[in-house]
């Protein structure tokens, strides 16, 4: 019979480098889970994302075991790196951190598809498109 | 330690928070939580001087990206940072190691070696697989007068066991707070070990008998080149604390810095590494 699920936890954290820090502290710790056990399997089977910022959602169960699942990196990531800036405008309404192409978008909305509901790239493209903006990245042809 | 909780909350669950989340990283959160069905996400910024100033900033940030409303939450650290000790019980590991939490009475047997361990936010309470094998291990294979190394030593558990089992020990450790755990678990259990805040393995002794590692593959493989430059003619690395995914990688490393594998021993999914150095030095 299936374990009965209490609860999902669902955390944006850096691969690799998991620490009992908040968020992850404060999450896993009410939810009663073994923390320093998570970190260390989250911290070895990131080891090659090391960089990005995961999203990872934890499955609680009744008897408190868990299990987790690793998406893609973050799109706000994947938009960093494309558009080559180490942070973001400090106003996007009057300045521009970056530009990104339509063609670097629909790689990182085809990468991150699977993480956003959807199964067509275009609307996936204007999903990351406000993303992006609210960035300050500005969309070029 | 007191920390902000800075949630966002949003009118309907959102297809994609990361632009949130890009803002909270930059205000200085380390991550961030996502809750109530993708509608709110959540950073958590240390309490400080200049943090409400940040915490306006982002707030503003925030409203301009479609939220409705930001919450603002003080959190205790001390609500869920002792969440840990519900997991650490009494362990028998071996033949004669015993790892007692130090909030806990214990009565030992004749040969019982016991270890104490507060650990607090660093790793290592016996409890994990990883930590075991590497036990194991020591208690099979110290002898009194042995120089051991343990690299990234966490809570100091394996530093320990060694130390009790008569070695010679030194350790190293990158995180502050372990290094103050580590030296609070020395003292508590009245062991004396060379203990080293650095990332790198300078400054060490070069004749390491034996040289253990619980951490992750990341870290094994770049130490290897410098572990193969601490350690005696002859001399045992063990290395824990590696998925088999990861395995390969690992191997290659170690066999590229001048180590042959003899043994990969599992325990609970998790792997642990035993190498001796080739008699030619790295490849």
């Amino acid at each position: 019979m299936a374990k009965k699920v209490l609860s999902v936890i669902k955390l944006n954290i850096p691969a690799g480098k998991a620490t009992p820090a908040p968020p992850i502290g404060p999450a896993l710790g009410q939810a009663g889970i073994n923390m320093m056990e998570f970190i260390k399997k989250f911290n070895e089977v990131t080891m090659d994302k090391m960089g990005n910022t995961l999203p990872v959602a934890i499955t609680v169960y009744e008897d408190r075991s868990y299990d987790f699942v690793v998406k893609q990196p973050l799109a706000s990531d994947l938009i960093k790196q494309a558009a080559g800036i180490e942070k973001g405008s400090g106003n996007q309404l009057t300045e521009k951190a970056g530009k990104l192409t339509k063609e670097q978008l629909r790689k990182i909305a085809e990468i991150k598809l699977p993480d956003l509901n959807t199964n067509d790239v275009e609307q996936a493209m204007k999903i990351l498109a406000g993303t992006a903006r609210n960035m300050g990245v500005e969309i070029v042809d | 330690m007191k920390w902000l909780r800075v949630t966002a909350h949003f009118p309907a669950p959102q297809p994609d928070l990361s632009s949130a989340h890009f803002l909270l990283e930059q205000a200085g959160s380390l991550g961030t939580e996502v809750g109530a069905g993708d509608s709110e996400i959540s950073g958590y910024l240390p309490e400080g001087e200049d943090t409400w100033g940040k915490i306006a900033e982002v707030g503003d940030r925030l409203f301009e990206c479609g939220a409705v409303e930001v919450s603002v939450r003080s959190v205790e650290e001390e609500d869920w940072a002792e969440a840990w000790k519900q997991f650490f019980k009494r362990r028998r590991i071996g033949r004669r190691l015993v790892l007692c939490p130090a909030w806990e009475p214990y009565e030992p047997e004749i040969d019982d070696i016991v270890i104490t361990m507060e650990p607090g936010q660093a790793f290592g309470t016996g409890e994990h697989a990883t930590t075991q094998l590497c036990l194991l291990f020591l208690e099979k294979t110290v002898r009194p007068g042995m120089r051991v190394l343990d690299i990234g030593t966490g809570s100091g558990v394996l530093a320990i066991a060694a130390a009790k089992l008569g070695a010679s020990v030194w350790a190293t450790e990158c995180e502050e707070a372990a290094v103050a755990a580590a030296r609070a678990n020395f003292e508590r259990n009245g062991v004396h070990v060379e203990l080293l805040h650095t990332e790198t393995l300078e400054g060490l002794p070069d004749d390491f008998d034996l040289i253990v590692a619980n951490i992750v593959s990341a870290v094994h493989v770049r130490l290897a080149p410098a572990v193969r430059k601490r350690i005696a003619p002859g001399g045992t690395w063990v290395l824990s604390g590696v998925i088999p995914d990861n395995l390969p990688l690992v191997r290659e490393a170690v066999e590229g810095a001048g180590f042959v594998v003899e043994d990969v021993v599992e325990r609970g999914g998790w792997l642990a590494i035993v190498c001796r150095p080739t008699s030619s030095g790295a490849a």
